[in-house]
């Protein structure tokens, strides 16, 4: 197991001992963990994507490919922090769900390096969508969390990394690193409520130590 | 294929409800259980207890069978099929290929 996947499976209440495996921790788990560990792996989702479509659209193949790749590593981490909370089948859905959206980024990515607006717009349009989706996924996972307020959250992640993506495309780094920043900062406005939905959903897990 | 057979509407499930129909509920973006195995001639009820639209059709993504193709719109929505042969349906959403289940229908007494 990674530092990034152990530093996140301690702070969703996995606990790892010196073997590596791992298993449920019976001890309480404070709230704050939680929430620094979705901060984290959140705002990695940011940097990581931004990498990859900097990568696709200069035209770095290998680069895409290695920040892809750890894409989907930070996914695959997300939506094991969602399954240790919802279960296995909350897990599967989740993971879909999430790599469904960064298919739409490669979409967009995709149409904007080859100026086709048609398909940029078709792909906003499926990212927009997908915000519903996604509210009403973590609804139903979480009454705490309104579906209308965490599709509104996700439209902000989507509308903040669609601007690195054009200032990517531009060409000019240092506005893209600006944008970077910005739509990764936004990410906390995601982790928060989520850590303490979960919190208030399950009180004895998430207690203050 | 041949057809699950009788398709009944959506709106009389209500009735379904809390009689011999065997219930599959669609929650968190998937269909629970996610197998089922009914005797011949038994009802399913979907409901859709997610805040947004899912579908149950018949088939998988790319090869629907045309047997069944029911919208789920709204939280709370219902579908039902009644099962008169037996076999193995596989259904799925349309809008979310990743939802899958299945419905396996057998002979009356075997289980």
């Amino acid at each position: 197991m990674g530092l990034r996947s152990t530093l996140i499976a301690s702070a969703i209440g996995l606990a790892i001992p010196a073997g590596g495996v791992l298993h449920a921790q019976m001890a309480m788990t404070k709230s704050s963990d939680l929430r620094a560990g979705l901060n984290t792996i959140l705002q990695e989702h940011v940097y990581l994507a931004s990498a990859a479509t900097g990568a696709a659209l200069g035209g770095r193949q290998a680069e895409f490919e290695g920040a892809a790749a750890a894409l989907d590593e930070n996914s695959v981490a997300l939506s094991k922090a969602i399954g240790s909370v919802y279960g296995p089948d909350a897990e599967a859905a989740f993971l879909a769900l999430w790599r469904k959206h960064i298919g739409f980024v490669v979409d967009y990515t995709t149409g904007l390096a080859a100026k086709d607006k048609g398909k940029q717009d078709k792909a906003v349009n499926d990212l927009l969508g997908y915000a519903g989706d996604f509210g009403a996924f973590l609804n139903a996972a979480n009454p705490n969390l309104p579906k209308d307020v965490v599709a509104g959250l996700v439209k902000t992640h989507i509308l903040t990394l669609k601007d690195v993506i054009d200032v990517q495309a531009m060409g000019d780094p240092k506005a893209a690193y600006a944008k970077e920043r910005v739509a990764a900062a936004h990410m906390q406005m995601i982790a928060d409520p989520l850590a303490d939905g979960i919190a208030k959903q399950f009180p004895k897990r998430y207690a203050m130590k | 294929m041949k057809l699950p057979v009788s398709l009944l509407a959506l709106t009389l499930v209500g009735a379904l409800r809390g009689t011999d129909a065997k219930q599959v509920t669609i929650r968190t973006f998937a269909f629970a259980p996610k197998a089922l195995e009914v005797p011949v001639g038994a009802t399913v009820v979907w409901t859709n207890a997610d805040d947004i639209e899912h579908t149950v059709t018949s088939g998988a993504p790319d090869h629907a069978d045309g047997g069944f193709d029911y919208s789920l719109a709204t939280k709370g929505a219902v579908a039902s099929t009644r099962f008169d042969s037996v076999g193995t349906w596989s259904y799925y959403c349309k809008r979310h290929s990743f939802m899958r289940g299945e419905i396996r229908v057998i002979p009356k007494g075997e289980r």
